[in-house]
């Protein structure tokens, strides 16, 4: 339930939002909202073995690595803020939920870290609100004294920036690229701030697939890179901080990636109803739904899964994709578990390895065995 | 002696493990012509120009002039390797390993190996890896952990295997974890177990476990080979082959297969030319430092190898920034 919170901001005053977690799906949406409110948004730097570190000695033991990064990231914000943007985001759509550190984060971090500016706490709940991002936008909005006008500006503002994000996403951009042209003006480096959201590096070559409007051509004829089928959850697969920069380690062993963000929600629904059993976490869902997608239309050679240690959810599904996987084809199937111990040295030659192993094969003649029956249907 | 071949082109293998630091030379016909084995010591770049230095020596005896074409890392210190000796193909465990089992056994479809402090299991299908998988966070069952408790029992590492195989009833030892396996162990030989029966009940749970973290859900296909250190232990062996219910494989040079794979993957790559330094690489001066890059907070340990005085390679860092200024050795990638 929501906490009966009232916050005076006034205008211009600086809300931090902490590069963690869901902030890789819903960012566009609350700097929108934010941004409709009056207020400036400060994003916090890029995740970092230091911040890792610092969160992870905040955190509960049991904590996954994006939750101790988060805690990193509050802790940026929090000298630096006029308020700290805490969302507890219990269910997205209907019938989903996300897990329950996600349920339960703005809680623990208050629990957990001293001397925190004002919170705002915002909440999305599909379950109570069919427009969960609409009513939660309305409701903090009404929390921070704004009008009703000023609330449905704000909110349709940031549902803007996020179909944009979320197009940009689906055609093969970054997660960079899509989030820094998600809104008209959004170039513009904030004042005072030191690292920027415009600041990232420039976007990873090789991330250039589309997905939605058309597919990439199948993977089999012709000479070409190799593709590597990316699924996880947004904060593992666009934060090099948290995943030790994998997707570009791919791309410099000569990948092309396709990430599980790269799917419209109408294809995760789609591709969900025909899966055995039903999954209930957001998450879970679209990934499961990647990884049959990019099997049947065979626009992969290989699945790499980034799998949170200590995720429950994540190890649930993940033991249903790969056996699915292995089940209906033989395209090959990594998980890889991340952790805030993970040797980069270890990734490193798992990735060699992986990526060997695809060449080598394709180098290959075809067998009978290695083609998979061609099940290509809209 | 006999007449040595006037000259003959070779090609150098490399392995640098956590524990051993191993080197081959192969000949034209991919035989093993020379070969060494060294402790690492924690010293990998010693160990290396040590092992380099009586591979030529060794090379000596049997070629009058042997012409090194190509030479090939790998193990876990494959980058500094490379670096060192001027390496031209650096590769990682699983692909030197599985090219080496199936030099050696064509037919091969499981690849079991055991290290110093880590273990793979690699399957192959059609004369290619089709799917591998490394210990993670777990080094249970590994050759450090076996060399400990040789210790603990006061023999040989050499002598565990042999004792494993005259126990008629194997303890029942739980192996999911090294801690737990030593703390069971000290139970068993404390209620009077025979040291036969707790050492091959040590070897079957090291084997569950392997099978447990490193092949779950894998599909375990005959033919079976067994490499890497371990495979010395023939109470491993044996507990291999009892568990599989196959025979398993252990190839003569089972400790130098990473070494071996490299040396034909540098062999298979058709080099033009080599970046190798000679063997006159003991009388070069070389020396390891690390420094902590002050560029951005993820603060990177950056090392440096200087040979002669001038940077060969450097190395840790997540970005390009020093990399640039002297790179390891062309990785020999993917381009299929």
């Amino acid at each position: 339930m929501a906490m009966a919170w009232q916050l005076r901001l006034k205008d211009g005053a600086v809300v931090g939002l902490p590069r963690a977690l869901l902030f890789y799906e819903l960012y566009p949406f609350w700097r929108g909202l934010l941004e409709g409110l009056g207020l400036r948004v400060a994003v916090s730097t890029a995740t970092s073995p230091k911040l890792i570190e610092a969160g992870a000695r905040h955190a509960m033991d049991e904590a996954c690595l994006p939750v101790k990064s988060f805690y990193g990231h509050v802790m940026v914000l929090r000298d630096r803020v006029d308020a700290v943007f805490l969302p507890r985001l219990v269910s997205l759509s209907p019938g989903t939920y996300t897990c329950p550190k996600m349920l339960g984060l703005p809680d623990m971090v208050r629990q957990n870290l001293r001397s925190l500016p004002p919170v705002i706490v915002a909440d999305f709940d599909a379950r109570l609100w069919r427009r969960s991002l609409e009513e939660g936008g309305e409701s903090v909005a009404c929390r921070l004294g704004r009008s009703r006008g000023q609330a449905r500006e704000a909110v349709s503002r940031g549902l803007e920036a996020l179909r944009s994000f979320r197009g940009s996403l689906e055609a093969g951009q970054s997660f960079e690229e899509a989030a820094s042209g998600a809104a008209p003006g959004w170039k513009t480096p904030l004042e005072g701030w030191k690292t920027p959201l415009e600041g990232w590096k420039t976007p990873l070559e090789g991330w250039k697939a589309p997905l939605a409007g058309g597919d990439p051509a199948p993977t089999r004829p012709g000479p070409r890179r190799l593709r590597v089928g990316l699924v996880g959850h947004a904060y593992n697969l666009f934060d090099p901080g948290v995943n030790l920069g994998l997707g570009r380690k791919l791309v410099a062993l000569g990948c092309d990636l396709v990430t599980s963000e790269q799917l419209s929600e109408e294809e995760v629904q789609t591709e969900s109803a025909a899966l055995p059993k039903e999954i209930f976490w957001s998450s879970g869902r679209r990934i499961l739904a990647a990884v049959t997608r990019f099997r049947r239309r065979e626009l992969v050679d290989g699945f790499i899964h980034v799998v949170s240690f200590g995720c429950g959810p994540d190890s649930m599904v993940g033991e249903i994709a790969e056996r699915e996987t292995r089940r209906s084809s033989n395209l090959p199937y990594m998980a890889l578990t991340i952790d805030e111990h993970t040797a980069e040295g270890g990734l490193l030659t798992r990735l060699e390895a992986f990526t060997d192993m695809l060449a080598r094969r394709r180098a290959r003649p075809e067998t009978p065995e290695g083609s998979v029956a061609a099940e290509v249907t809209a | 002696m006999g007449t040595k071949p006037a000259t003959g082109h070779v090609w150098l293998g490399i392995d640098v493990g956590s524990v051993t630091t191993k080197a081959v030379a192969v000949g034209e016909t991919g035989a093993i012509l020379a070969h060494i084995c060294h402790e690492t010591m924690g010293q990998p770049a010693r160990q290396v120009v040590r092992g380099l230095v009586e591979l030529g020596a060794q090379l000596a005896e049997v070629r009058r002039k042997p012409r090194v074409r190509g030479v090939g890392t790998t193990g876990s210190g494959r980058s500094l390797a490379a670096a060192l000796v001027g390496g031209d193909v650096v590769k990682n465990e699983i692909t030197a390993h599985a090219v080496a089992a199936l030099d050696l056994v064509p037919d091969v479809r499981t690849v079991l190996e055991i290290g110093g402090q880590d273990s793979k299991i690699i399957l192959l299908r059609d004369g290619g890896v089709s799917d591998f998988a490394m210990n993670t966070v777990c080094a249970a069952g590994t050759g450090s952990f076996l060399d400990r408790q040789a210790a603990r029992l006061g023999l040989a590492p050499a002598e565990l295997g042999e004792l494993a195989l005259r126990s008629k009833r194997p303890v029942r030892i739980a192996g999911r974890c090294a801690v737990f396996a030593e703390t069971d162990m000290v139970h068993q030989q404390q209620i009077g177990h025979a040291v036969e029966d707790i050492v091959a009940g040590l070897c079957q749970a090291l084997v569950r476990n392997y099978l447990n973290n490193l092949a779950k859900g894998k599909d375990l296909e005959p033919p079976f080979v067994f490499q890497g250190g371990v495979a010395a232990n023939r109470g491993m062996v044996a507990a291999f082959e009892g568990t599989l219910g196959h025979p398993v494989t252990v190839p003569e040079h089972h400790v130098l297969m990473g070494a071996f794979g490299a040396a034909l993957l540098a062999k298979e790559a058709g080099l033009a030319s080599t970046r190798f330094r000679g063997f006159g690489l003991g009388r070069m001066e070389h020396r390891t430092a690390s420094f902590d890059c002050d560029g951005c907070p993820n603060a990177c340990e950056i090392t440096e190898l200087r040979v002669d005085g001038a940077v060969a390679a450097r190395w840790g860092g997540r970005c390009d920034r020093w990399q640039r200024q002297g790179s390891p050795a062309r990785e020999a990638g993917v381009e299929a």
